[in-house]
């Protein structure tokens, strides 16, 4: 029970990373896009390649942190991988979904979507290979916290809780307390008043993409942190955002991490009734649940 | 005070999809400090008019100028920033944000002394000090009408367009939002106000036009048209009489 309970505290947190961009698109621009997971995987790679080259440029960056599997190297590829992730995020909105908004409907939205995940999932398995990765051999031989045969936690899981735990927090802050917190809030609730109100829609749908992109760069490297890299992680992870961005509310962005929460521990706590082979149903039963009580979610307003 | 004060509308026609005009060749003028009323029927096409002018409509021909500066399908953000501002009927306000979000929010498209713009709100309407930290979805009617004018006169417009701001108030209520109005453009702002209380409106305002099925069907003193018995009687709640039809402008 405990252990089932850590583990969705800690799928929670990469869902709700990972769902915050997807929530803010989707309500903005009022469609459902299916290519924002692929998003994680591009973070992933991208993290992967650029602590390669920072390995290969400095030993120093070689080292490993204090507790953690993960190097300086891997630290500063995050970073990287981030700013990367948020530009590619927006370079596809300016490619694909920018030019359909103008010339079709959401549903040809939600098409091309399912488009270019399959552009992006088979372009990283290209590059890659389909192969599984992890980003450090000795992962798997990462330092156990606790021993308690109730309670396995590895350094890199709190590292990753944590890691999560501060991006919120900071993420709130900058909403709270910033300009620019105000605008993507202002813009989520409702676009045309903030127009209305002075604000350039064009550049805050950009800075929501680049937003998006980067925490789920963030949530990728977790994720894969946790897990393995692999081409489909993206696919596999789909349906949980999805989940977690209903359960939320589309549109609030602390609704989506409240959903995120909600969606890992039910996925967690659900294995210890029913078999492990059922478990990619279970975000697919939260969001049939979600919209039979509450169609617009715990924090959505209708539209 | 933004010098943003007089609006000519000439010739425009509007609707929200290419082809389909709601409006056509709608002329209308607010000079400085002038509260010009829009009345006429539901369906009339008085909100796409406000929304044409902000820039929320797709407009097949016809001019806006701006004190003489042509605005015509300028982006609706830079246009507010220009110093007009627009308050829709409904959903003017962001739910989920505080009344000082709000505030600070609209106050930011003016200059960088919103803080000070926000005081005065404060003290233009003081119901909003009390609900100052209070999320704007919890307000009452009235507060929500108080707080959507404060957050278009934060950043010191010199033109207003309102939209409907007694909608779904209480009579009270309607009637201290425009009685506000008055006061609002005393210093010079203009004010475009659509209303569905045309006596109210008439009451209260300069000048009015007369809209019906998207045209302008009459224009003239406020005045002069409350107390028309034609007027009265087709637009104004009187009993229709079949053979006074409406005089085109």
């Amino acid at each position: 029970m405990l252990q089932s309970l850590f583990d969705g505290i800690l799928v929670g947190s990469v869902l709700a990373l990972g769902a915050i961009g997807l929530t803010l698109i989707m309500h903005i621009l009022r469609f459902a896009n299916f290519s924002h997971a692929e998003l994680l995987s591009l973070g992933a790679y991208f993290a992967l390649t650029f602590d390669a080259v920072f390995g290969a440029v400095s030993n120093v960056l070689v080292q490993k942190l204090p507790w953690l599997s993960v190097t300086w190297s891997l630290a500063c590829a995050v970073l990287i991988a981030m700013a990367l992730t948020g530009a590619t995020a927006a370079i596809i909105d300016l490619l694909v979904f920018r030019r359909l908004r103008r010339l079709a409907g959401p549903l040809t939205m939600v098409f091309a979507s399912f488009g270019v995940s399959l552009i992006v999932r088979n372009v990283i398995g290209l590059v890659y290979g389909l192969r599984s990765t992890h980003y450090n051999n000795d992962i798997v031989f990462a330092m156990m916290i606790s021993a308690d045969p109730l309670l396995l936690v590895k350094a890199d899981q709190i590292f990753i809780m944590c890691l999560a735990l501060v991006i919120m927090v900071a993420l709130h802050l900058v909403l709270t307390r910033t300009s620019i917190g105000y605008t993507l809030l202002a813009v989520s609730e409702n676009p045309t008043l903030a127009q209305v109100n002075g604000i350039n829609l064009g550049a805050t749908v950009r800075l929501a993409w680049m937003l998006g992109g980067g925490l789920a760069a963030i949530a990728g490297f977790c994720y894969a942190l946790n897990n393995q890299l692999s081409p489909v992680m993206g696919r596999d992870l789909v349906l949980s955002l999805f989940a977690a961005a209903i359960v939320g509310g589309i549109g609030s962005i602390y609704g989506a991490v409240l959903g995120g929460l909600i969606v890992g521990l039910a996925s967690s706590l659900a294995l210890i009734i029913i078999p492990a082979g059922y478990k990619p149903a279970i975000p697919f039963l939260i969001i049939l649940a979600t919209l039979y009580v509450r169609p617009n979610g715990l924090f959505g307003q209708s539209r | 005070m933004s010098s943003v004060a007089r609006l000519d509308v000439s010739e425009l026609t509007a609707g929200y999809v290419a082809g389909m005009p709601i409006i056509s060749s709608i002329d209308v003028t607010v000079g400085v400090g002038e509260i010009v009323a829009v009345i006429g029927p539901n369906g009339a096409g008085k909100s796409t008019l406000l929304k044409a002018i902000a820039g929320l409509c797709h407009i097949e021909s016809g001019a806006i100028h701006v004190d003489g500066t042509e605005v015509t399908g300028i982006r609706t953000d830079k246009l507010t920033r220009s110093g007009i501002a627009f308050v829709p009927q409904i959903e003017n306000i962001f739910r989920s944000m505080t009344v000082e979000q709000n505030l600070i929010l609209a106050g930011r498209r003016c200059d960088k002394q919103a803080s000070s713009h926000v005081e005065k709100m404060l003290s233009l309407f003081p119901l909003l000090k009390k609900t100052y930290k209070k999320r704007a979805g919890e307000l009452s009617g009235g507060q929500r009408q108080f707080l959507a004018l404060a957050m278009a006169l934060v950043a010191e417009p010199g033109l207003l367009l309102l939209d409907e701001p007694t909608a779904g108030l209480a009579p009270i209520a309607g009637q201290e939002v425009l009685s506000i109005l008055r006061e609002i453009a005393n210093p010079g702002v203009g004010i475009l106000l659509v209303e569905q209380n045309a006596k109210a409106a008439l009451g209260l305002a300069d000048r009015a036009y007369v809209l019906a099925d998207g045209h302008n069907q009459h224009e003239g003193e406020a005045r002069a048209m409350l107390s028309d018995p034609v007027l009265g009687e087709i637009y104004l709640g009187g009993r229709r009489r079949g053979d006074h039809a409406a005089k085109p402008v």
